[in-house]
């Protein structure tokens, strides 16, 4: 037994290290679990807040232990609140991160918990886990810059006011005409957004339309029509395929008649085209800027064009000015002297045209297929190429698409969705040459806000009573003489009407209320600006008496708000005792010349209220001042929570105001 | 009092006589009869040759195993208390065990290296019994429950890996059961039972489920006491 | 054949060895107890909360018990103010029913009744019901069934 080869011999030793193995490893697991991260950022907080208990703030220290927000019906176990403690503590605003204060958001933690918004991994209680950063984690946390997307997944159609950057990367998409080639839920596939392109062969020029083509940011900064980096030979075919898409109707005139111009310039001042169309970046974003629009359109087609915008394009948005002939030769040939391009010149033109492939039958078969292969059809209507576009692939569910499903090419992009979907939106054909998406030179900012939108758009499924409804009242289209009339003067492009429209010019939706009507008359015969530092103006749209006449009796019978009266005084005249006490008001308590002019005198922000009793109700007037977000919920007027008695006094004070010297005649 | 006195009086008592039949008087009768009256003991052998216990003759593959098994049967019914077969909550469930659940993790990763090293074990174990020719008569029908064993010991790893629920289990679950479909005849209504479908859904997470914990422990359970009785009545480990 | 450990020449060494390993191992086995014991306490509960919002004081009628059975819990509104009762039976922990037509609260397994104020009326139960912790807060009522409070507490509003 004692033979130094027995087993038996080592025994003590094994028996002893083999324990103190066990004992080693026994000990690793509840250490590990002691001195988890979570344990060390408690007892941060409660030494914080014992701290803010002396400052006699109530922030309370806890129990450690592991904290969840846990929602059934939404499938939502978050975790986060198990380091960030602070979230509901207003007093830890601005506290060290993870304590900080979560800043005030129309939906509570407690209702939807953390990830359905900030994404990442709810379940987790370590830091690198929580926020998703692992490798096959497929929810990494947002970043804040595109956290606004997160609102887009139960807001799916409505607009939600506190997500600019959704609401505007949501116009933009429509804007931009990204559903000509993508299917995108939510959007619906309307008239494509370019031009009508058929008779696009009488309506410009040929050497315009090249390079046009080859780069359509060097002739109009602000255009959607993307760069599809041709060739010259390419754009060349294209050119001859498209100049040959011509309208019968149309006379092929390049030359007018020069000694009309002073007179045109006349009448294009009193139009205000100015409003809308932009002359080389100054005026009115809402038309195309017209600097250089004599290189490029045809003088005949420009003709046309104003005698009747709708014959030509029917979904123009540019209204119809009743123009005598005489007018529109004389303000054609104002706006060929005026916005002349140097930049083209009818040789250069000629040498051009010439240079095209001609108009064989082979070329325009060639040039047509060009126009289908790039997707032209996405954006623009031809006629004879009507098949439907359909070249990006459905973006359903790309808002949460799988990030190792995306081709980063060897681009040094971080691996994740937001980077290569605005990489994607900034340089098209970054991640490979064989990529169709032309590029549509969009600025960073737009680039995020697109980024967004799209980040919206995940596969997530929540129940019904968490998605916000749809707005359920259907668009508004007027009929009758109204409906004709709004649709001559395209009133809804500049303008709202319950929730249809334009946002560039004041909400309609209740101006029977609000104005009245004899102003509104006059007004329609010669607008002029309540604020003059506003570029776009009510142009002068020409409009008839009797035309006049049917647009206020509409106002005055349809477009009323019945909660608020339009006269609040006896026969509309104040008594003076209330009018001195409005007026005391206004000066000392208050301070409304702060903001705004009575008699040339005070400030700026607001517009001048002189004579603005005859052109608003004194009940608007009491309304507005009682909640002017009511009405304009942006509108920097503060609400004073007046009561009924200061506010109809200011009200009395205000419609006893004259009118401004010089405008009596108005 | 001492505590040799306090020693005497413990094993004086009733209950301690009744567990302990026989007290550990160093004789061979003794030492028979202490073997033979206890469940746990009498698997082993009375008395064992001393040049048996040399480590090379078995490199107590076979222990190992039989260890490993045992880690695995207290980790795995450890798990049991906080996992469900169920395809909303299985996923969570490894997550509340990774992040929430004191040890949770330790435990896991101790089932899961565990199984990886029973595997092996068991395969080295064979390939020792195999080499040194212990599967000769008289030992060729241990030979046979032992390859019966390995089997087991492989179908066990394979049906805990679908129990996680996530990528790797399935695409696993899918490869192996379409291996299965190619078996001749039987192959693909074997593979549809298995899956108790035609996918891999809560039906396969369930049978995986049971056969991993109940199934399959108790066959190789009882496997494993033929297996070590036969052991003794082969006549033990012997050199060759 | 006993005493044989004590014939060798490194007894001591051996003494030692056994000594650390048997401690070791004792250690882990009171490690791992404890473990074991950490290990199947539940950290999280997936339960509904004990302290709630259940409503605005102008919710609650004067003069009547408003019962959220899923909450397992009676808001009394009186003429002086408010209190919450444990829908609990003290009997057996069956969930009670308030009987508008006989005003009194009835349990349906042993056949116990309690008077709108929680006080023991008839059966097997031994105690009246918990009356629990109700507060106000930014305008709502806050009910925390963890906390009972005396018989006769009513929160004034």
């Amino acid at each position: 037994m004692s033979d130094s080869n027995s087993p038996m011999r080592r025994m003590p030793l094994l028996f002893c290290l083999a324990s103190a193995a066990l004992l080693v490893v026994y000990a690793v697991a509840p250490m590990r679990d002691y001195f988890r991260e979570w344990r060390r950022f408690q007892k941060d907080y409660n030494r914080l807040a014992d701290e803010k208990l002396r400052q006699n703030m109530p922030v309370r220290p806890g129990p450690i232990g592991i904290r969840q927000i846990w929602i059934r019906e939404l499938d939502v176990v978050d975790r986060c609140v198990t380091c960030h403690l602070g979230v509901e503590n207003r007093f830890l605003r601005g506290a060290p991160q993870p304590f900080g204060f979560h800043p005030v958001t129309p939906h509570n933690t407690r209702d939807i918990g953390c990830t359905i918004c900030h994404r990442g991994q709810g379940a987790a209680t370590t830091v690198h886990g929580a926020h998703g950063r692992l490798k096959w984690w497929e929810d990494p946390m947002l970043p804040g810059r595109y956290l606004q997307a997160s609102c887009g997944q139960c807001h799916k159609g409505s607009e939600v006011p506190e997500a600019w950057l959704l609401n505007d990367g949501r116009t933009l998409i429509q804007a931009a005409g990204c559903i000509g080639c993508h299917k995108i839920p939510g959007y619906e596939r309307r008239d494509p957004i370019g031009p009508v392109l058929d008779g696009i062969g009488s309506k410009v020029r040929g050497l315009w339309l090249f390079r046009w083509l080859k780069d359509p940011k060097s002739y109009l900064e602000r255009t959607f029509m993307p760069n599809f980096q041709l060739s010259d030979e390419q754009a060349r075919l294209l050119t001859a395929f498209l100049l040959a898409q011509k309208f019968a109707a149309v006379e092929v005139s390049e030359t007018t008649d020069h000694s009309l111009a002073d007179q045109g310039q006349i009448r294009y001042r009193e139009a205000r085209c100015i409003s809308c169309h932009a002359q080389g970046g100054r005026g009115g974003t809402f038309g195309p800027d017209l600097g250089k629009v004599g290189g490029k359109v045809r003088f005949g087609w420009l003709e046309s064009w104003l005698r009747n915008p709708k014959a030509l394009f029917p979904r123009t948005r540019m209204p119809q000015f009743s123009f005598p002939d005489k007018d529109i030769r004389a303000v054609v040939a104002y706006m060929a002297s005026e916005f002349a391009d140097p930049s083209i010149d009818g040789r250069e033109d000629e040498q051009l045209v010439r240079s095209l492939p001609p108009a064989t039958r082979e070329n325009l078969a060639a040039g047509r297929k060009l126009y289908q292969r790039l997707g032209c059809g996405g954006c623009h209507r031809l006629k004879g190429v009507e098949e439907p576009v359909e070249l990006g692939p459905d973006l359903a569910g790309i808002g949460n698409k799988d990030v190792d499903r995306l081709d980063f090419g060897n681009l040094p992009v971080d691996r994740n969705l937001w980077s290569w979907l605005f990489t994607k939106i900034q340089t098209p054909r970054a991640f490979g040459k064989t990529l169709k998406m032309p590029d549509f030179h969009f600025s960073e900012e737009q680039g995020r806000e697109i980024v967004v939108a799209l980040l919206s758009l995940t596969d997530k499924r929540f129940p019904a009573r968490y998605l916000a409804s749809e707005q359920q009242a259907g668009p508004f289209r007027p009929q009758g003489e109204f409906g004709r009339l709004m649709a001559k003067y395209e009133c809804l492009s500049c303008h709202r009407i319950q929730r249809e429209g334009g946002k560039i010019a004041p909400d309609l939706s209740i101006i029977g209320s609000q104005a009245k009507p004899q102003w509104i008359a006059s007004y329609f015969r010669l607008p002029y600006s309540l604020r003059p530092i506003l570029t776009e103006r009510m142009p002068l749209l020409g409009m008839s008496g009797q035309e006049i006449q049917t647009a206020v009796g509409y106002f005055q019978t349809v477009l009323l708000d019945d909660s608020i009266p339009q006269q609040l005084f006896p026969r509309d005249r104040p008594e003076a005792q209330e009018i001195a006490r409005g007026k005391e008001l206004y000066f000392n308590r208050y301070g409304c010349q702060a903001c705004h002019q009575v008699n040339v005198a005070g400030g700026y922000v607001g517009p001048a209220l002189d004579g603005v009793g005859s052109r608003l109700f004194s009940g608007y007037i009491f309304a507005y001042l009682k909640n002017p977000q009511r009405f304009k919920p942006a509108v920097p007027e503060p609400n004073y929570n007046l009561n009924d008695s200061d506010a109809a006094a200011l009200a009395a004070y205000l419609v006893s105001l004259p009118p401004a010297k010089g405008t009596e005649g108005r | 009092m001492s505590v040799a006195e306090l020693k005497e009086r413990l094993v004086g008592t009733q209950v301690w006589k009744s567990v302990f039949r026989h007290r550990y008087i160093d004789s061979n009768r003794n030492r028979a009869l202490t073997v033979f009256s206890n469940v746990f003991l009498h698997i082993h052998p009375v008395k064992i040759p001393e040049k048996n216990l040399r480590f090379w003759h078995t490199m107590c593959l076979g222990g190992l195993s039989f260890g490993l098994f045992l880690v695995l049967l207290v980790t795995g019914v450890l798990l049991m208390f906080y996992y469900r077969p169920a395809v909303p909550q299985a996923y969570r469930d490894m997550k509340e065990l990774e992040f929430v659940i004191s040890s949770g993790a330790f435990l896991r990763n101790l089932h899961r290296w565990a199984a990886h090293a029973m595997v092996v074990a068991v395969f080295l174990h064979m390939a020792r019994v195999f080499y040194s020719g212990a599967y000769r008569p008289p030992r060729e029908f241990n030979w046979v429950v032992g390859v019966v064993l390995l089997v087991l010991t492989l179908l066990l790893s394979y049906t805990g890996y679908l129990l996680p629920w996530d990528q790797l289990a399935y695409w696993a679950i899918t490869v192996g059961t379409n291996m299965a479909e190619a078996a001749p005849l039987i192959g693909p209504k074997f593979k549809f039972l298995l899956l108790g479908g035609n996918i891999i859904g809560e039906n396969a997470l369930v049978r995986f489920y049971v056969l991993h914990c109940v199934v399959l422990p108790l066959a190789a359970a009882a496997l494993l006491a033929v297996h070590f009785w036969r052991v003794r009545k082969d006549g033990g480990v012997r050199p060759l | 054949m006993g005493d044989r450990v004590q014939d060798e020449p490194d007894s001591d060494r051996r003494r030692f060895l056994w000594i650390t390993g048997v401690a070791s191992l004792s250690a882990a086995g009171a490690g791992g107890a404890a473990v074991l014991a950490d290990f199947v306490h539940p950290k999280v509960l997936f339960e509904p909360p004990t302290a709630f919002r259940i409503g605005r004081p102008e919710d609650f009628p004067v003069n009547s018990v408003s019962a959220d059975y899923d909450r397992k819990v009676y808001i009394v509104r009186t003429e002086v103010g408010f209190f919450a009762l444990s829908a609990v039976c003290t009997h057996l922990g069956c969930i009670t029913r308030w009987l508008e037509d006989e005003q009194t609260i009835a349990c349906p397994c042993h056949g116990s009744k309690f008077g709108r104020d929680g006080s023991l009326a008839l059966g097997p139960a031994p105690r009246p019901l918990r009356r629990i912790a109700i507060r106000l807060e930014e305008g709502e009522l806050i009910v925390d069934t963890t906390v009972e409070v005396q018989a006769d507490t009513v929160l004034r509003v």
